[in-house]
């Protein structure tokens, strides 16, 4: 069953009179419980693609659909608070604040339910991506690059969503730890019936994914 | 981790960052504090001198409008005058706290010695004793001369001024103009009777071996009028005549006091307390006057005949107004019971003379208080946009996790806002403690040149008008005590009312300063920040 829909996505910049196309007409279908691999090269639109489907920008054409719904509809802001959790390339997390402060922020945002206990939900959390309970409690910036992109996926599981994103995860860090990530979200996917959308460079993610798109010049060389 | 929690984090674990906002606000937030402590200072002081004061309005001839209609002062017998049943029914309008009238003569004594005032002494021999045009009222400075209760008496150096008034327990021992040292105040018979009893001062007392009990006898010259040559037609006197007539008046000494002295200034500026102009009033009822004046009036007639314009009795009334704000009203709705070519006056100018120096601080404090609120503005705004550049990241953080725009504004907010109450609540103190020390020492400057230039002034008057500009001088004693009693009452205080202001000015100042940064957060994409 299609959790996420991109139909005829296009996004372009306007360059004098001209109009300069990042993505043209992008059109798949994600499901859940498996784990998607968006590649190509450099420049080819994979991150743009990436922040349409993640609400962080706004197509010029075509729509996404979420659980059948039009997320405009659903409205973005709530869209990215209640249906999905974003990991960037940079991990992104707040650095004055502890990996469990971290988490929980993303809890106390979200409008969906959450347990009340949720420094203990946060801790599980986080042992779960393989934070322990003795760095859980350390300002984010005391960690190493793993662990804040592991700090950063435990937030994105934070808010009881069926659907991650994911842009360049493992970008930053060596084999040993990329290997560690990936087995994660592969976890996730097909332990927990998450829905996981990777844009990477990564030849080994994409050996890994379930479902692989191929981003060329704007175009999906790979329609699902 | 909800937003306070977030900001609470925010202020307390990037503690340099919010170190600085806590000086800065500090700083300028001292500035707001003073200045706002002087004016609350400024609006107390005009209060209490408001009520010192007080707001009392006269009723006096329209000088400039009689002169207008008849192109000089014309004849005076044509004009209406004032009579008690007018100044009765004002006094009984609702803006009118009391009121009184009074009337005045002059009296001279063959067994009574003038009290002679180093002043009085060196111009009593340009004065002219016995003038009859000081027999009744007439001139306006005879009028103001009377309003309080006669404080300012014009006949020291001319005779004894008989000052009289409704109130039995006269007006001017309770406004404290005068004090009853023996002796008692009328009763309301004498006052009804008009019985010829008097209060006296100390010093006439002691002069003339005088005591409550005592009989005085007092005397009017009436002198022989002829025609004035030229076409008026006009009575006029010979005042190098022997007196036709001498009436005489004994009265009663049913009291003694003693005059409030009052503040002058010396040569070198300074000022120095100086002998009371009371000292040869002596006060009576209004009916005795009037009684006295029937008397002088009916030997006039003897002497000069009944075409001459008898003496008659104008009254100089002082009403009090509940509230000095209620003068518009008040003689907006009471103009209408005038005689024609009355006028209010009101002592609304020595007010404004005395509370001079106090408005120049205030002005100066108002324009700092602007000046300080709009700085503050744009140096917070300026500071608190580079800080939440710095923050970004976090800010787009916030945002691809879906929160909402007005919770992040809001955790801006707060954070500026825990920062600036602990910045606002030490500066109200500081800024108080400064404001106090500068607008205190900025004031008595002012006093300072203030009372320099009446000084300059009444220095002025007595050179260009020669040494009877007694109501000058008067006027300028006044002031300058006025000005005094400003000072004294002038305090930078703290009270629950100025706190909230300054916390209502503050922290709105701060609110209005965070809001421009905000609308530069809210701006922010996301997708711009992090990808």
């Amino acid at each position: 069953m299609a959790i996420l829909e991109a139909q005829g996505l296009s996004y372009y910049y306007q360059d004098g009179d001209s109009k300069r196309y990042i993505l043209s007409n992008a059109s798949y279908s994600f499901e859940i419980g498996k784990f998607y691999a968006i590649i190509g090269e450099s420049g080819s639109g994979k991150t743009t693609f990436l922040s349409l489907i993640s609400a962080l920008d706004e197509p010029k054409s075509g729509v996404v659909l979420y659980d059948g719904k039009d997320i405009r509809s659903i409205g973005y802001e709530n869209y990215r608070r209640n249906k999905i959790g974003i990991v960037f390339q940079s991990y992104n997390l707040i650095p004055f604040m502890t990996a469990i402060e971290n988490v929980q922020v993303a809890m106390n945002i979200t409008d969906n339910d959450i347990p009340k206990n949720q420094r203990e939900v946060a801790s599980n959390l986080l042992d779960f991506v393989g934070i322990d309970s003795t760095k859980s409690g350390r300002t984010v910036n005391k960690l190493s690059g793993g662990e804040q992109q592991r700090v950063a996926i435990a937030r994105s599981l934070a808010t009881n969503v069926d659907l991650i994103m994911a842009d360049e995860p493992t970008g930053n860090l060596d084999e040993e730890r990329e290997d560690e990530i990936i087995n994660v979200f592969k976890k996730l996917a097909h332990e927990h019936n998450k829905c996981i959308i990777i844009v990477t460079h990564s030849e080994k993610i994409a050996n890994e994914a379930d479902g692989v798109i191929k981003l060329k010049r704007g175009v999906f060389e790979t329609n699902g | 981790m909800n937003l306070f929690k977030r900001g609470f984090a925010s202020v307390t674990r990037k503690a340099g960052k919010s170190a600085i906002l806590l000086v800065l606000i500090f700083i300028l937030c001292n500035i707001i504090a003073g200045a706002i402590s002087v004016q609350n200072a400024i609006n107390k002081t005009r209060e209490v001198m408001q009520d010192e004061i007080g707001m009392e309005v006269s009723i006096s001839l329209d000088t400039a409008s009689i002169m207008k209609s008849n192109s000089s002062m014309g004849d005076i017998s044509n004009i209406d005058s004032l009579t008690p049943e007018v100044i009765k029914e004002i006094g009984t309008s609702e803006y009118v706290k009391s009121y009184d009238y009074y009337t005045s003569m002059s009296l001279t004594s063959k067994t009574l010695s003038l009290v002679e005032s180093e002043s009085d002494s060196s111009t009593s021999e340009a004065s002219i004793p016995n003038d009859p045009a000081n027999s009744t009222g007439g001139s306006k400075s005879q009028g103001n001369a009377s309003s309080g209760g006669g404080l300012m008496g014009v006949s020291s150096s001319g005779g004894f001024k008989l000052s009289g008034g409704e109130n039995a327990n006269v007006t001017a021992i309770e406004d404290g103009d005068v004090t009853l040292s023996s002796g008692s105040t009328f009763t309301q018979d004498q006052m009804d009777n008009g019985e010829n009893v008097v209060l006296i001062s100390t010093d006439l007392a002691e002069a003339n071996n005088l005591s409550v009990g005592s009989t005085i006898t007092m005397n009017r010259s009436l002198y022989k009028m002829s025609a004035s040559s030229g076409t008026s037609g006009r009575m006029k006197i010979d005042r190098t005549a022997t007196p036709a007539a001498t009436l005489s008046f004994d009265f009663t000494v049913v009291g003694i006091f003693e005059p409030q002295s009052e503040l002058s200034t010396s040569e070198d500026g300074t000022l120095e307390q100086v002998q009371s102009s009371l000292v040869n009033t002596m006060y009576t009822s209004n009916t005795t006057i009037n009684l006295l004046n029937e008397q002088v009036s009916a030997e006039e007639k003897t002497i000069n005949g009944e075409n001459v314009t008898s003496t008659f009795n104008q009254y100089t009334p002082t009403f009090v107004l509940n509230d000095p704000e209620d003068l518009g009203v008040f003689t907006s709705t009471q103009k209408s019971k005038l005689p024609t070519n009355y006028i209010f006056t009101d002592n609304s100018d020595t007010y404004n003379d005395a509370t001079a120096p106090m408005e120049n601080l205030n002005w100066i404090s108002g324009i700092i208080l602007y000046v300080a609120i709009g700085a503050t503005v744009l140096i917070l705004s300026l500071l608190i946009t580079l800080f939440l550049r710095d923050r970004r990241h976090e800010m787009g953080i916030y945002l691809s996790l879906g929160e909402r725009k007005f919770k992040i504004a809001s955790q801006i907010l707060f954070e500026v806002m825990c920062i600036a109450i602990i910045s606002i609540s030490l500066s109200i103190f500081s800024g108080n403690m400064l404001a106090s020390g500068i607008s205190s020492s900025m004031l008595e400057n002012q006093i300072v040149a203030e009372q320099q230039q009446a000084s300059a002034d009444a220095k002025v008057a007595s050179k260009s008008f020669g040494p009877g500009t007694k109501t000058t001088q008067d006027s300028t004693s006044k002031l300058l005590a006025t000005t005094e009693e400003m000072k004294d009452s002038y305090s930078v205080s703290l009270d629950f009312s100025v706190i909230i202001l300054i916390f209502v000015v503050g922290v709105g100042t701060v609110f209005i300063s965070t809001l421009i940064p905000i609308v530069y957060t809210l701006r922010l994409k996301p997708k711009k920040i992090l990808m």
